[in-house]
């Protein structure tokens, strides 16, 4: 073949590009992208807290996050919703899902028991986690949406408001002030968790799935730190002193995973030494938590700890769920992980060792609250009868501790999924263990706020509750929660993952630590600063 | 049977070759030793021995008999050998008929097709793209979505014209002056000679539809409809990813996931000694003498 | 009509009605590249426009060769390039002696029962998706693997092979080679198979060695496939395996594990830069039909067929 007929193929490609006007015809045009940011728009105001009256905790939540205790399973349950729900018709719900693949809705007595209660048929669209982001990113190119789409899971979708505001439901005249009140379990959704996920040009567009307040935490062997005689308060010497001491021949004190060794497990060092929680603001001026001394500080003192041989050895490769395994059979002694953790700890190690969440060390501490929010949910655009419909979907799955509702999306049903043991706990059976709201994701649609109540739990709800009365007093948010900024949702995930891979090279020393202050300039310079002016405004419109 | 021109190998040659090839086979079969160990194993055994058990003290199927008896993978292991049944057969057939012309000398626009179908290879449609074509074309949320985006494979058809193109003129020359047309020459000449590139490019194909997952997730909503590929990699994720660690929930134990592995993996597995067979027999001796 | 004969009209009108039952069986498969790859080819155009999938390709703001500029203008972009390409020529060097050798191997084998067997468990591990091969791989030569368990008994210094960014592409190759190689000599070994025997005969007659037959019957048959498998590779060279990297980049961070699948997705996914992500696409189509053209001719230069013909 000559040059000119390759070119010639070359030209006929392009040309057949062009002849296909295939993807135009799925645009909506419209907002061009611009317009999320709530500075100078009229803001509607937050949904009313109105808190349910549920059975008496062990253990009273309080105002700074702690959750009720609850050390055994409520024996009068009440019936929340009254009203009819749905109208027989099918929902489609898109969501992430961590399970395993269901049976199908007829032949899952879960499902079926949640739809009959529902009078729903809820048809449901589950992207296991590796590939939700692909998965929604076509879904919002197609123009075809489902009625019910979740967000988050710890990602920040390209354009994901801007999406939203362009093509999906604005909910204010229905949730915002005194209107949730039509929806009482939705009222029950505390403050935090609606400002975690903001508003979007000054509306409320979404409904979140409340996470309560601690972030990402240390989990600890608590039998191995006894035995080498760790105080439970501890500080920086201390904690260093018990790390070294757990070293042992094939046991190592840290565990770090891929996931985690830029994100919680850097977390939990950064607030030890006292780094802001992601943003600082002084005098109305943002200042992102890695420019500043302590987070230099605390990678200092990890890179310390590696170079001391501390950290589990395939640290930067093995993934979260076998450096669990190896945290379950005591071969690391500690590892971050999501705050619910405690429960799967719990149910696998039972009484073998004792699983403890970490007090931060150090005395200027200032452990990080997380974003109140696992993610929300919106609606495509639809008549208002419709979206009533949805949200009373969503009112009714988000049912509060101590309702029948609550027992039924989290347990299922009685006698199939769970029977009762002593005081009345929840015991599951064995087809409970397969349907579920793990493997039939409707948690994902809405759910209520979280207690601390844990079937089989014994003694560690306690402890957990323990540690929320000592840590969250302390506790700080992050000022940029649920605020707007252009260039976050553009460029937050990129610089990250920049920053992220100069974590791993400088903790496991791959760089020096001198490095950090060139990443953190081109971090600012690349989008740090524009971002910090962007929430600087969008902070002072939100508290004016 | 040794055919007789090749003589009797050496001793050293003997122990030589069998060393390489229990080290070549040891390094495959110790690593399946252990996922086929560890989907046998109790899931504490699991957790003690850190994931991954090379010895299970008390072998047990229950994980076998609850993947079965659960119904979602027996579901969507009918589902892909539907696909894969199906797909390979189309494919094979769309695959044999382009090959074939473009194998042809002086087929009339027999080169710039050649050059449109290389110029595909090159550059493939992204995701979206390809995902707004099948919505377009109507096909998603239905099993030939997973067949017909994938209908031929430009590797496949250039290794199968080469094949067409490697056989001997004469015989197609032959029984063009009998009077046979393409067609006749094609199913009574050419295939007949082409058992083992037939063969291979079938296998390539099967495996290719019994293997593909990704597009499953992306086209069809319904996970009833996923083939045992995208449910396999569901319960190998499972639980895993950053947020998971605060999901609480049950997730799929290691020996779950291995046992998932190791169903996915037999059906596919157990073809190929039957396809070898069109491997092992030359099949041009004796029809042309060259 | 008939009478512009200098279009040479009439004689593609003959050559139509002989051909017209090959023309006929091309329709199926040309149905499918027209609608599957030209009909979705008309994405390649976001590589000019700053592309929002929601607002679809008419809401998105056209922005030129602005996204090949940057691209270009980017130092990360080429050094996912280089890095790609390093590891395409690493498996270049290694894929096809291996696997060659390997069925070679398997092709002298007399006891089919043997041959068969261990040609079923060298092609087994194709079929495991890389996240169990990465785990197998951490299990045995990860730092808490088996390989480190063995060498910590018998009082030997640990060997760091996973998360070492020097170790890294080696690693890579043999991840490569032990899921690969199996699957990669069966269609070798059927070329093989399709040696005809007589050659062998003749060659043993005239007093050819195992060596000279090699050399003078095996290779010369297989060569054209093997030329054909290696123009085509070319033409992926800017492609190394996505999952593979994309699992492994954290342990050994994107100095080394960077490659430009990696580089593109966090653009598209994560930065939203669609655009962009499709810009890199059509540079690396561009590069690999400058290669496959170069290859080609290579190929005809030897007196190959190659991929296409002069």
């Amino acid at each position: 073949m000559d040059r000119r007929s390759l070119l010639k193929m070359v030209g006929a490609g392009a040309l057949a590009t062009t002849g296909v006007p295939m993807l135009s015809a799925c645009g909506q045009g419209g907002d061009g992208g611009a317009g999320v940011a709530n500075e100078g728009k009229n803001l509607v105001p937050w949904p009313t807290y109105v808190p349910f009256q549920g059975p008496t905790p062990d253990g009273a939540p309080d105002a700074t996050g702690v959750q009720a205790l609850y050390k055994k399973y409520p024996q009068k349950l009440v019936q929340a919703v009254t009203d009819k729900v749905g109208d027989g018709s099918k929902i489609k719900a898109m969501l992430i899902t961590y399970g395993t693949p269901p049976k199908p809705a007829a032949d899952n007595q879960f499902w079926t028991a949640i739809n009959k209660a529902l009078n729903v048929e809820l048809e449901l669209v589950m992207t296991p986690e590796a590939d939700f982001v692909k998965k929604l990113t076509t879904v919002m190119a197609s123009g075809d949406l489902p009625d019910i789409i979740m967000f988050g899971a710890g990602y920040q979708v390209a354009d994901e408001q801007q999406f939203i505001a362009a093509q999906c439901q604005d909910l204010s005249e229905f949730i915002a002030g005194d209107n949730v009140k039509n929806y009482p379990a939705l009222a029950n959704i505390p403050p935090y968790s609606w400002k975690g996920m903001g508003r979007i040009s000054g509306k409320l567009y979404g409904v979140p799935i409340e996470r309560p307040m601690p972030g990402q935490q240390l989990f600890v062997n608590r039998t191995l730190l006894d035995s080498v005689g760790a105080p439970r308060n501890w500080d920086q010497d201390s904690y260093f002193a018990a790390m070294k001491a757990l070293k042992g021949d094939k046991r190592w004190s840290i565990g770090a995973s891929a996931a985690s060794v830029a994100g919680g497990f850097a977390n939990y060092h950064a607030y030890c030494f006292g780094a802001p929680n992601m943003w600082k603001v002084e005098g109305g001026k943002f200042t992102h938590t890695f420019s500043t001394p302590e987070y230099k500080q605390a990678l200092e003192f990890m890179r310390k700890m590696y170079e001391a041989g501390l950290y589990y050895p395939d640290s930067t490769t093995v993934s979260q769920n076998d450096l669990k395994t190896h945290f379950y059979n005591q071969t690391v002694a500690s590892m971050t992980d999501g705050y619910g953790a405690w429960q799967a700890a719990s149910d696998t190690v039972g009484d073998k060792w004792a699983v403890d969440l970490a007090l931060p060390y150090g005395k200027s501490a200032t452990p990080w609250q997380g974003s109140g929010r696992f993610g929300y949910v919106v609606f495509k655009k639809a008549p208002a009868d419709r979206i009533k419909l949805l949200l009373r979907v969503l009112n009714w799955l988000a049912s509060p501790f101590g309702t029948k509702e609550y027992e039924l999306a989290n347990y299922g049903v009685e006698g199939v999924h769970f029977t009762r043991g002593a005081e009345g706990a929840i015991v599951k059976t064995e087809l409970g263990k397969v349907e579920n709201p793990t493997n039939v994701p409707i948690k994902y649609i809405a759910a209520a706020p979280g207690v601390l109540y844990y079937p089989g739990g014994g003694t560690l709800a306690q402890r957990v509750y323990d540690y929320e009365k000592v840590a969250l007093g302390k506790s700080i948010a992050d000022p940029s929660n649920g605020l707007r900024s252009e260039t976050y949702s553009t460029k937050w995930q990129q610089l990250n993952k920049v920053m992220g891979d100069a974590h791993a090279a400088i903790v496991f020393g791959r760089r020096p630590l001198s490095d950090w202050d060139t990443e953190v300039k081109s971090f600012i310079a690349n989008g740090g600063d524009k971002m910090a002016e962007e929430f600087a405004k969008e902070y002072a419109a939100a508290n004016s | 049977m040794r055919p007789k021109w090749m003589g009797e190998p050496r001793l050293v040659t003997k122990i030589a070759k069998a060393l390489a090839l229990i080290v070549v086979v040891s390094l495959v079969i110790f690593p399946f030793w252990s996922i086929v160990a560890t989907s046998l194993a109790s899931p504490e055994e699991v957790i003690a021995n850190g994931g991954w058990v090379v010895w299970p003290e008390h072998p047990t199927l229950r994980i076998y008999e609850a993947l079965f008896q659960e119904g979602v993978v027996t579901r969507a292991l009918w589902v892909s050998l539907g696909v894969t049944v199906f797909g390979t057969a189309l494919s094979l057939a769309c695959t044999i008929f382009l090959a074939y012309a473009l194998s042809r000398p002086q087929i009339i626009g027999g080169r710039p097709i050649l050059l449109l179908v290389l110029f595909t290879f090159l550059f493939p449609p992204g995701m979206i793209p390809s995902y707004l074509v099948v919505t377009t074309v109507g096909i998603h949320d239905q099993y030939s979505a997973l067949i017909l985006p994938f209908v031929v494979n430009v590797f496949n058809l250039v290794v199968m014209r080469g094949f067409f193109q490697g056989l001997p003129g004469e015989l197609l020359e032959a029984a063009r002056m009998d009077g046979a047309g393409e067609w006749r020459i094609l199913t009574r000449v050419v295939l007949p000679l082409s058992k083992s590139v037939v063969a291979v490019v079938g296998l390539f194909y099967g495996v290719a539809y019994w293997n593909r997952w990704f597009e499953a997730l992306i086209y069809l909503n319904d996970s009833q409809k996923w083939p045992i590929g995208t449910v396999l990699r569901q319960y190998v994720n499972a639980g895993s990813g950053g947020e998971a660690g605060g999901e609480g929930g049950v997730f799929a134990p290691q020996s779950m996931q291995m046992a998932v592995v190791v169903i996915a993996t037999i059906p596919i597995v157990i073809v190929y000694p039957f396809l070898q067979r069109y491997f092992v027999r030359g099949v041009l001796t004796g029809a042309v003498k060259a | 009509m008939s009478r512009i004969s200098s279009d040479g009209l009439p004689r593609k009108r003959g050559r139509l009605r002989r051909d017209i039952v090959l023309v006929l069986l091309m329709v199926p498969a040309l149905v499918y590249f027209l609608v599957f790859h030209y009909g979705a080819l008309a994405g390649a155009t976001i590589a000019f426009a700053d592309y929002k999938p929601f607002l679809g390709l008419a809401g998105s703001r056209w922005v030129g060769l602005e996204n090949f500029s940057q691209l270009f203008g980017d130092p990360k972009f080429w050094h996912a390039v280089w890095n790609t390409i390093y590891v395409s020529a690493l498996e270049l060097t290694f894929m096809f002696p291996v696997p060659l050798a390997l069925a070679m191997l398997l092709h002298s084998l007399t006891y089919t029962t043997v041959k068969r067997f261990v040609q079923s468990v060298v092609y087994l591990p194709h079929f495991l998706s890389w996240v169990i091969v990465v785990a197998l791989f951490q299990q045995m030569l990860g730092g808490a693997g088996v390989l480190n368990g063995l060498l910590a008994d018998n009082g030997i210094t640990m060997v760091q092979i996973i998360g070492n960014p020097e170790m890294f592409r080696p690693l890579v190759i043999a991840q490569v080679v032990w899921k690969e190689s199996g699957w990669c000599t069966i269609i070798f070994l059927a070329a093989l198979a399709n040696i005809d025997e007589q050659h062998y005969e003749a060659a043993a007659m005239d007093g050819a060695g195992w060596w000279r037959r090699l050399w003078h019957v095996t290779l010369p048959a297989i060569r054209p496939v093997l030329v054909l498998l290696i123009i085509l590779r070319l033409g992926q060279i800017l492609t190394a395996g996505f999952e593979q990297f994309y699992l492994q980049r954290n342990a050994v961070g994107p100095e080394v594990a960077e490659v430009l699948d990696t580089f593109v997705y966090f653009k598209a996914f994560e930065g939203g830069a669609f655009g962009y992500a499709a810009a890199a696409g059509l540079f690396k189509g561009v590069v690999g039909l400058l290669l496959i053209y170069a290859a080609n001719k290579v190929a005809h230069r030897l007196g190959e067929q190659g991929v296409y013909s002069r």
